[in-house]
């Protein structure tokens, strides 16, 4: 231990670099050379370099918590980038990573749980012609999201919060051959990427508020977001710049200002809400099941669905600034945490059933970390993993078995079809029983701790806010909202623990519903290899009894299972046994500064935790009289009653056609104006028209050339006649010239001469009403003055014309004198303007002028 | 040193040798190999496998020269640079396209070879400009009279901003030159000669410190382009091509207006005429004629980049020039527009390039990020979509160089060089297609990933690649550009909502580029057309690896080019700062003035024209100043 | 009488003596009757001799300004009428460059076409006699009498395929209106005399600035009126709009190398005259006012000179009007710089002299590349009959395409020194709009300068449709040869025609 500390010192931890690596070589090796390798090596690969990063990091963990005294363990790769900061200082931006113990918590998680999904998903492909593309996108999804997690700043975890997102999109379209996979995983990405723009303006304004994107560097710098922006009016909408009826509507007296911290956390927030699926950007999740089963068990409920909530969790030194920031993610939470319950209630496709209950498990935790139990909501990132990775591998061998004779994937995951397994594969069902008991909140389980510690401090928070800073007054959490996130939490269980056990009733109780079961059948095509081919067959669909999946799929289910039971006791305050709590708090304990206990809830922790136990009894209950004793008459029973409700629940409250309706459509129509105008508009008077008007010009211009010689002759006298005109006609031309004014108030006027002009000037004062030859004068004005001069052009031909020009003279301020002309003064190195104007304001005078 | 020695201080060029020797075997079992042929898709694996080996051994090495070129460089820095260096550059190509007139049009095996060899040693010695630190100033300068009684000079230099820009030129030329050889095949003899001169005017334009230089270089480049776009072009190529030339060129006879005005005012100022840049960068004019000259050299350059609403000759260029013509087009001459509004539209007329920037940027974000990546969104024809992606691309720069902060203007020209590799790689791998099935039409191709694999990696590696996915070069540039927008003074209170409106274009991009995948890639393989289509071939290969590998590099490493730009880049900003200032503050409305020289710093004025000897030259030019002052 | 005035003069006798040898070696050489399809006849020599007779012309140009007329003692004995200084030097020099080549052009054209006879040489030699003449002149007289000779022979030769009732309708036409302008002019002359009492310019100028005492103050108002009549006579002459009517039919009915002739030689007369007059006669501050004099009505002219014809050239069908209608809107192009005399007369004049130079290689080269393009039967004067050139003839395209750019004026070739001269010159007189006109009407000619190219490389023939089949011709092509250097060169190393043009312009002050 001693050599591994001094092989590797603190500020220079290289075994990051193996657990970041490994899986990166598995995944360059199985996608370039993959095909040729063969099933069993691509499997090695992908096994031995997720199994490696996981002991990599095991000793991690281990030596982070025996090192000596506090700290993280960090290693800098190379350096990535400058950027400019507001002072002009520049702000490094290194490939750095730092390891602390919420993030060996989450890298013992994503290898651990990684592990075991690849050995179940290596027989799971096993059929699939992609195996090696397969391990491979699966490997560099490990790498992208240790990258994530163990990154040390901003945009490195953006790198790896963007590459799990391709890794995600990649996988969800794994079977790309099928429309409407592709369609979700390309419907995933964007809306990721709506939430990466949150992430994008939020390390803006880190850059230029806190001037750092290192954790160090914000959590130091963080008050300096107590600073308050000015959000509305923006740009230069102002009174002046506005008419008066909007202006009145528009402009308030006194401009609308945040705290730098509430722009950022909200910033943030968007980018997490896209990532872990929260409200309004949940949409994606149940979509991206189009992927194969284990994707959706390590992706979309283990590890990068809970990125979001290891953000918050690891930026809360920025969140604790801002009450209001919190608020919003909590009540965002308990939002998604009861919309999503609800649709769970009656979906029939047993994967959907446990995406929307990751959507809504991903709300209690963002209700943990809103209310500020940042431990207590990792805890439950920590728990979830076990019990939601366990129930989808269970689905997926459940679909597996399934699979034998029902080859559409969507009605080979209808649970109508299924029912009466636990006959056949009863380590499925055990398995899947033990993690319906965590997630539904059975006490002693996991579930039961980690959500019964979220409940318990959505009930007795109370946030402290930050003192008042430029004159504004912060936002206070009214008392009620945390009782009320409480109840609502509460209610949210009760649906999970209630659609939980239906969807294990509907599967594994009753009979038998997929197909006709006989004795010794033999499948017709045998040895095919397509994994979903579509022939579906006529007539009652006959097969053998439902197989049992083999070791490899089965072990890691057993594994998952028993940490699903008993990881809670890792944490479970209550009862004070919590050895990963200490480590935990120790990252978070500045939040103690800011979150705290309302008074009068000291005694009341049992009690409240009864509600838990009510919510997790309730819904039980109810599953098993509806689903397994009337097998679900009650329900059918509803869907007649008041099918309106029904359907809307089924068809997840039309949300996503409410989108399609409003944002998608409008972004759609606008981009279907710009390209017409772009084509008719843009093109047409820049392009086509000029050259249609230099076309007709030329046509008309030739028409005239029509080779009669009289023509020509005409256009010739036409021509002398103009000259001659123009030359017999006299012409008053007046050049004013006024540089000298604004001294001496000399104006000289000058009219253009001509040959045997004369000229006559009025308006000047002296009183000369002869014609002379003199074609120019000169006018003296006081300041403040104004005259109109005339001039009378007399030509040879005795012929008259006359101009007049107003000439004035800018009136001066009182008291002040004419300035002299500003000389250019001379610089020493042009980065510091000196004169009388410092640098720094010179930016004031060169304020944008069509601007303001 | 020792053999061992050697291979230890080379072991990543030969580990990435052996990367590259190793991977295309996978491909190569992929080709459809017809009996017969064994042999023969044996040999174009060996030269797929040496190409791509060398390839990387030559990226690896160059790397490892830059990581060390710093520290290695920081002693004897100024005797390294070969002072001819830059005329090699811009001459060779230039000899070359004469000496390809001489050659027979029928040994195309002779013009071809003849043609990479040029380009390639062009390529070679560019990489010499890297011995240099490119400490702030100009480097590799040299200067010789001309024209003395109009005051022109041949005045060429490079400094970290045209560095980039020269060696993204050097590198996509023999890229695109040699993928078209493959595809084209007709008139051989004049597509070698245009590719030569193009070649020798981009850089040229490049190196230029003389405004009349530049001009020259600026419009000569026209020609062959037109040329190509004309003769090897689609369908509608005739209108495509004048398009291109007469838009270019209503540009830039403004700018020749504007440039001799402003030479004009100069020898008004100091009794010479001079068109050259450093000198003309002490004028101030007045404030009215400001904004004129201003306009005129910066319409001509928005035109080129282009912006919004000029922008409309782009797509049909791209759409009907071939392959290699869109990839230069692309890659190189649309920054020929936004470098010379970083060199001479900032550098000449600072006073409205600053006051005029929130309102520009402004239009950089609605009519080129935005509406850009809109219009694209609904694009049918791929390469129509590619190029409208590149309006949307060039508004990013744009907007850097509008914001005028250190790393808003760094990220610009990385940029620049970004755009240049990634979607040079995109129009090639468009070609590819195109070449297969004659067709651009996104409605004609689906599911292509099953028959295709490689092509279909590649193409999703370069589509992240422009979109921004960090890891890749496209999130370096954006990421420096949108913060620079952020901490810009020059958009004063615009900044915030330039900033929002920036970051949003990442959004559209991923919008519109997925969904030309999708529809391309994904979905069940229904047009019969394509279930046979061939993969990749050698050559189309090893024209890509090379742009690939730039993904990456720039993507994980960007440090090497920032850290060579940024003297470059803080001098142009300071300047640029301290410059404007003084145009707004002491511009009148009648007479131009002449700046101090200490306005500026020693290392730019490095080289401007000195007037201490009476040459017979000059009393020409003096007397007609005084006729004109007078 | 001194030798000096004979050297002066030299390149005039030249030329002259060697026209009159010509014609007498013409008529006693046989005549060849027009069965014989022989390329090589006895006018081929004499399109030798003649090319021959100018060269030695412009070198004795050459060689006169290298002594400098100025130092030639006897060289102002005659003055008035013939003024021997640089500036006239200068453009003989280039008079007879034109001619030269024009003949050389002649010299394959002619036979090619079975126009196979002699007299055509002796023609194109006494014409630029007179536009030596012309340029040479400083008193209205002698400016009379060059413009006739030239004149006639341009007539002549405009006409000089008989048996095409095309080329004889557009000497007719030209000969009538031409006359018509003589006529005008010489009226103007004469009202200029009756009120000033002289009739070379310097002596106008100072009878029009200063009435000499006793002698009855001049009419101003006949003075303007003479001036517009005079001014109209010339500009018919450098065929600015709406005087340009004659230029198109002229060009197009004229033998190939007669109206590349004409396109230089009488332009650059012209020109060299204009100007002359404009500043010396009418130079009087008053009359050359920007508010009411000349300068106006010049660059009112200018203006519609260059956008006129630029328009109509853009909607030609046949390459060589439309080559006709770009000389014409190169006439605007240098009336802009003539607008520019008062305020920058060196600039504007240098300006102009170096146009004419360039202008002059870049108009013959493209006329010889026209003419090189065709052969008997299948001459080159659609775009169509164009189609596909580059693939077949590529030199011929690649000559043709350097000139056109040329005139279009794009770097780097003589034709982009003279435009930004030209732009220069306005730009130090002060006439911003004027230059901005001038720089967007050159994008204008691009495009019709363009289309060519588009047609040669672009384009493949319809099939079955008439394609020109090039000629072979030593003379064209030596001068193509020679037109392409000297386009190169002026466009890539204009160092010494510049010095050359200031220089000319200095001395003539």
């Amino acid at each position: 231990m001693e050599a591994l500390h001094k092989q590797f010192p603190n500020e220079d931890f290289a075994l990051i670099a193996i657990v970041l690596l490994l899986p990166l070589i598995g995944a360059f090796v199985n996608g370039v050379f993959g095909k040729r390798l063969g099933k069993d090596a691509v499997r090695l690969m992908a096994l031995s370099a997720i199994g490696g990063s996981f002991l990599a990091s095991a000793l991690t963990f281990v030596m982070l918590a025996t090192q000596h005294g506090e700290g993280k363990l960090s290693w800098l790769a190379w350096r990535w980038m400058g950027v400019t900061g507001r002072m002009g200082q520049t702000i490094p931006v290194d490939v750095k990573f730092s390891v602390d113990a919420m993030t060996a918590t989450m890298m013992l998680v994503v290898t651990g749980v990684g592990f075991l999904i690849h050995l179940y998903s290596s027989e799971y492909m096993r059929k699939d012609p992609g195996y090696h593309r397969f391990f491979s996108y699966l490997n560099l999804f490990c790498f992208s999201m240790l990258v994530l997690i163990t990154a040390d700043n901003l945009p490195v975890l953006f790198v790896g919060w963007e590459g799990v997102g391709m890794c995600s999109y990649l996988l969800i379209g794994f079977w790309f051959t099928e429309e409407k996979n592709a369609k979700a995983g390309k419907k995933a990405f964007v809306v990721n990427r709506i939430g990466d723009f949150g992430l994008i303006v939020a390390m803006c304004l880190l850059f230029y508020y806190v001037g750092s994107v290192h954790w160090d560097g914000i959590e130091k710098n963080a008050n300096a977001l107590l600073t308050p922006i000015k959000i509305w009016p923006i740009g230069n909408l102002s009174k002046e710049t506005l008419p008066a009826f909007l202006a009145t509507i528009l402009i308030p007296d006194k401009p609308v200002q945040v705290y730098g911290a509430t722009l950022v956390a909200l910033a943030l927030f968007l980018g997490c809400a896209g990532k872990s699926a929260q409200i309004p950007l949940y949409v994606w999740l149940p979509d991206a099941m189009a992927g194969p089963t284990p994707v959706s068990a390590l992706i979309h409920a283990a590890t990068m669905v809970t990125a979001g909530v290891y953000l918050v969790a690891r930026l809360h030194f920025v969140f604790i600034l801002s009450p209001a920031a919190m608020a919003v993610v909590a009540v965002t939470g308990v939002c998604t945490a009861l919309l999503a319950a609800s649709i769970g209630l009656f979906q029939h496709d047993l994967k959907k059933v446990l995406a929307y209950s990751t959507v809504s498990q991903l709300g209690f935790m963002f209700i943990g970390v809103g209310v500020g139990a940042f431990a207590g909501g990792f805890f439950h990132v920590f728990t979830h993993a076990f019990f939601k990775a366990c129930l989808f591998l269970g689905a997926g061998s459940v679909i597996h078995a399934m699979h034998a004779r029902i080859h559409d994937t969507d009605k080979s995951q209808d649970m109508r079809n299924m029912g009466g397994l636990k006959r056949f594969m009863p380590l499925t069902r055990y398995t899947f029983l033990a993690s319906c008991f965590a997630i539904a909140g059975l006490p002693l389980t996991a579930g039961f701790w980690s959500k019964d510690e979220i409940l318990w401090s959505a009930f007795s928070v109370k946030i402290t806010p930050p003192m008042a800073l430029g004159g504004m007054t912060p936002f206070e959490w009214p008392s009620w909202l945390g009782q009320a996130i409480f109840w609502a939490a509460v209610l949210a269980a009760t649906m999970t623990s209630f659609y939980m056990f239906r969807a294990y009733f509907m599967t594994f109780h009753g009979n038998f519903r997929g197909w006709k079961i006989v004795k010794g059948w033999k499948d017709p095509h045998a040895g095919h290899d397509d994994h979903h081919g579509h022939h579906e067959e006529t007539g009652p669909l006959e097969g053998p009894e439902p197989r049992e999946s083999p070791a490899a799929m089965t072990a890691p289910l057993v594994i998952l299972a028993a940490f699903a039971l008993f990881a809670g006791f890792l944490y479970a305050h209550p009862i004070h046994v919590e050895p990963l709590g200490h480590l935990l708090e120790g990252v978070f304990d500045d939040a103690k500064r800011v979150v705290g206990e309302r008074p009068g809830v000291e005694d009341m922790m049992w009690p409240m935790m009864g509600a838990g136990f009510a919510a997790f009894l309730v819904g039980t209950a109810a599953a098993m009289w509806v689903y397994l004793n009337k097998a679900g008459a009650p329900e059918r029973a509803f869907a007649a009653r008041m099918p309106g409700l029904y359907r809307l629940i089924y068809d997840k409250w039309r949300i996503d056609e409410l989108y399609d309706a409003t944002v998608v459509g409008m972004v759609d129509a606008l981009a279907d104006i710009f390209t017409m105008a772009d084509r008719w508009l843009v093109d047409g008077v820049l392009a086509r028209l000029t050259a249609a008007l230099a076309a007709l010009i030329g046509t008309l211009l030739r028409a005239v050339q029509n080779g009669r010689v009289q023509v020509y002759a005409a256009s010739m006298l036409l021509g002398l006649a103009g000259v001659g005109w123009f030359l017999a006609a006299p012409h008053a031309e007046v050049v004013v010239d006024d540089t000298e004014v604004r001294q001496s108030g000399q104006i000289k006027l000058s009219a253009a001469p001509g040959y045997g002009y004369s000229f006559h000037w009025d308006g000047l004062g002296q009183a000369d009403s002869k014609l002379s030859e003199r074609s120019d004068v000169t006018v003296r004005l006081e300041p403040g003055e104004k005259k109109d001069v005339t001039v009378k052009v007399k030509n040879a031909f005795g012929l008259e014309t006359s101009k007049t020009v107003s000439v004035s003279r800018p009136a001066l301020p009182p008291g002040m004198k004419p300035p002299e002309q500003p000389k250019v003064p001379s610089m020493v190195r042009p980065d510091i303007p000196t004169g009388e104007i410092p640098g720094d304001e010179i930016h004031k005078l060169l304020l944008p002028k069509g601007a303001q | 040193m020792s053999i061992l020695g050697t291979l230890f201080h080379f072991w990543p060029a030969i580990i990435a040798a052996a990367l590259g020797a190793l991977v295309p075997s996978a491909p190569i079992k992929l080709l459809p190999i017809k009996e017969g042929e064994e042999d023969a898709a044996q040999r174009s694996t060996r030269k797929l496998r040496i190409g791509l080996a060398v390839i990387a051994a030559l990226v690896a090495l160059g790397l490892q020269a830059l990581l060390s070129g710093p520290e290695a460089a920081a002693e004897g820095a100024a005797p390294t640079e070969w002072k001819h260096l830059l005329n090699l550059l811009v001459g060779l190509p230039i000899l070359g396209a004469v000496a390809v007139l001489f050659m027979p049009r029928q040994m195309l095996s002779l013009l071809r070879g003849f043609t990479l060899v040029v380009l390639g040693v062009g390529f070679v010695a560019s990489l010499w400009l890297l011995a240099s630190p490119m400490s702030e100033g100009w480097h590799f300068q040299y200067i010789r009279e001309w024209l003395p009684r109009i005051g022109v000079r041949y005045h060429v230099a490079v400094d970290g901003v045209s560095l980039w820009l020269i060696l993204l030129t050097t590198f996509i030329t023999p890229i695109a030159a040699y993928a078209s050889f493959g595809s084209i095949k007709t008139r051989i003899k004049e597509l070698c000669f245009a590719f030569l001169l193009l070649q020798g005017a981009m850089i040229g334009a490049f190196v230029s410190l003389d405004l009349f230089l530049f001009y020259v270089f600026w419009e000569l480049m026209l020609v062959p382009m037109y040329l190509m776009i004309g003769i090897w072009g689609g369908a509608d190529k005739i209108k495509a091509a004048i398009k291109f030339f007469v838009y270019t060129m209503t540009g830039s006879v403004l700018m020749l207006g504007a440039m001799v005005f402003l030479v004009w005012e100069n020898a008004k100022l100091t009794g010479h005429l001079s068109f050259d840049y450093l000198a003309l960068s002490r004028v101030v004019l007045s404030r009215p004629m400001q904004m004129v000259c201003f306009w005129a050299f910066s319409i001509a350059f928005f035109i080129k980049v282009p912006m919004w609403p000029v922008h409309t000759w782009l797509p049909d260029a791209h759409v009907q020039a071939p392959t290699g013509g869109s990839v230069i087009l692309a890659a190189v001459m649309l920054k020929l527009g936004t470098y010379a509004y970083m060199r001479f539209s900032m550098g000449l007329f600072p006073g409205p390039a600053s006051s005029l920037s929130a309102n520009l940027a402004g239009v950089a974000i609605l009519g080129g990020i935005l509406y850009g990546a809109l219009v694209a969104w609904k694009q049918r024809d791929i390469k129509r979509l590619v190029a409208y992606s590149s309006v949307a691309h060039l508004g990013y720069v744009m907007l850097g160089l509008f914001g005028a902060t250190p790393s808003g203007m760094q990220g610009a020209v990385l940029q620049m060089v970004n755009h240049g590799v990634s979607t040079g790689a995109l129009f090639m791998l468009v070609g590819v297609i195109y070449d297969r099935r004659h067709t651009r039409e996104v409605n004609e191709f689906g599911g292509i990933a099953k028959v295709m694999p490689i092509y279909a990696t590649i193409f999703l590696i370069v589509t992240f690649s422009s979109i921004g996915v960090p890891g890749t070069n496209g999130f370096v540039g954006e990421f420096l550009i949108v913060t620079g927008t952020f901490n810009s003074e020059r958009l004063a209170n615009f900044s915030g909502i330039h900033t929002v409106g920036a970051a949003a274009g990442v959004i559209l991009a991923a919008v519109y580029m997925l969904g030309v995948v999708e529809k391309v890639f994904f979905g069940p393989l229904s047009n019969p057309k394509n279930k046979h289509l061939p993969d990749l071939t050698v050559r189309e290969s090893l024209a890509l690896a090379p742009l690939v590998l730039m993904i990456f590099v720039i993507g994980f490493a960007p440090s090497v080019f920032l850290d060579r730009m940024k003297p470059a880049v803080d001098m142009i900003h300071n300047q640029f700062k301290a410059v404007s200032g003084q145009a707004v503050l002491f511009a009148d409305d009648h007479t131009s003035k002449l700046l101090p020289e200490d306005t500026f710093s020693g290392a730019f004025l490095k080289g401007a024209p000195q007037y201490g000897g009476d040459k017979a030259a000059d009393s020409g030019a003096q007397a007609q100043a005084e006729g004109g002052a007078k | 009488m001194n030798l000096g005035v004979f050297m002066a003069m030299a390149p005039l006798e030249v030329i002259t003596l060697g026209g009159l040898l010509l014609m007498i070696a013409e008529a006693f050489s046989k005549r060849r009757e027009e069965s014989d399809t022989r390329h090589v006849g006895p006018s081929s020599e004499m399109a030798l001799a003649t090319a021959v007779t100018l060269f030695v012309g412009a070198i004795f140009a050459a060689a006169v300004w290298f002594v400098g007329p100025e130092k030639i003692e006897g060289a102002k004995t005659l003055a008035p009428y013939l003024l021997v200084d640089r500036y006239t030097t200068f453009v003989s020099f280039i008079l007879c460059l034109g001619a030269g080549l024009a003949s050389l052009l002649a010299g394959g054209y002619l036979p090619e076409h079975k126009l196979d006879r002699g007299e055509f040489y002796p023609l194109i030699i006494f014409s630029t006699v007179g536009a030596i003449i012309l340029a040479a002149s400083g008193d209205i007289l002698s400016l009379f009498l060059g413009l006739e000779t030239m004149s006639l022979g341009v007539y002549a030769m405009t006409g000089f395929r008989r048996t095409s009732p095309r080329s004889t309708e557009a000497a007719v036409k030209y000969f009538l209106l031409g006359s018509f302008a003589a006529a005008l002019l010489l009226y103007g002359a004469a009202l200029l005399y009756g009120q000033t009492g002289h009739t070379d310019f310097s002596g106008i100028r100072l009878a029009l600035t200063t009435p000499p005492l006793g002698a009855l103050k001049p009419n101003l108002g006949i003075v303007l009126i003479a001036s517009a009549l005079v001014i109209v006579g010339l500009a018919f002459k450098v065929s600015a709009v709406p005087f340009h009517m004659w230029t198109p039919d002229a060009y197009e009915g004229a033998p190939t190398p007669a109206t590349g002739y004409m396109a230089v030689a009488v332009k650059t007369a012209a020109f060299a005259v204009l100007v002359r007059v404009l500043s010396t006669a009418l130079g009087h501050p008053d009359m050359a006012s920007w508010g009411s004099g000349w300068p106006p009505v010049i660059a009112f002219l200018a203006v519609l000179t260059m956008t006129v014809a630029n328009f109509t050239a853009g909607r030609q069908e046949s390459v060589k009007r439309m080559l006709a209608y770009s000389s014409i809107a190169h006439a605007g192009y240098m009336l802009v710089a003539v607008t520019s005399l008062p305020q920058a007369s060196e600039d504007s004049q240098a300006a102009i002299l170096f146009y004419l130079l360039a202008y002059t290689v870049s108009t013959i080269g493209a006329f010889g590349a026209l003419v090189m393009c065709g052969s008997r039967g299948a001459e080159a004067v659609s775009y169509e009959d164009l189609a596909g050139l580059g693939k077949r003839h590529p030199a011929v395209a690649a000559a043709f395409s350097l000139f056109l750019l040329s005139l279009a004026g794009v770097p780097p070739t003589g034709g982009f020194f003279g435009k930004l001269n030209i732009v220069k010159a306005s730009v130090v007189a002060g006439h911003y709009t004027l230059t901005v006109i001038l720089l967007l009407n050159s994008v204008v000619a691009a495009y019709y300068y363009l289309r060519v190219l588009v047609y040669m490389y672009m384009r493949e023939p319809a099939p079955g449709a008439p394609v020109a089949k090039p000629m072979r011709s030593g003379y064209v092509a030596s001068a193509l040869v020679l037109a392409g250097i000297a386009v190169l060169a002026l466009g890539a190393y204009p160092v010494l025609p510049l010095r050359v043009a200031f220089e000319a312009v200095f001395a003539a002050k």
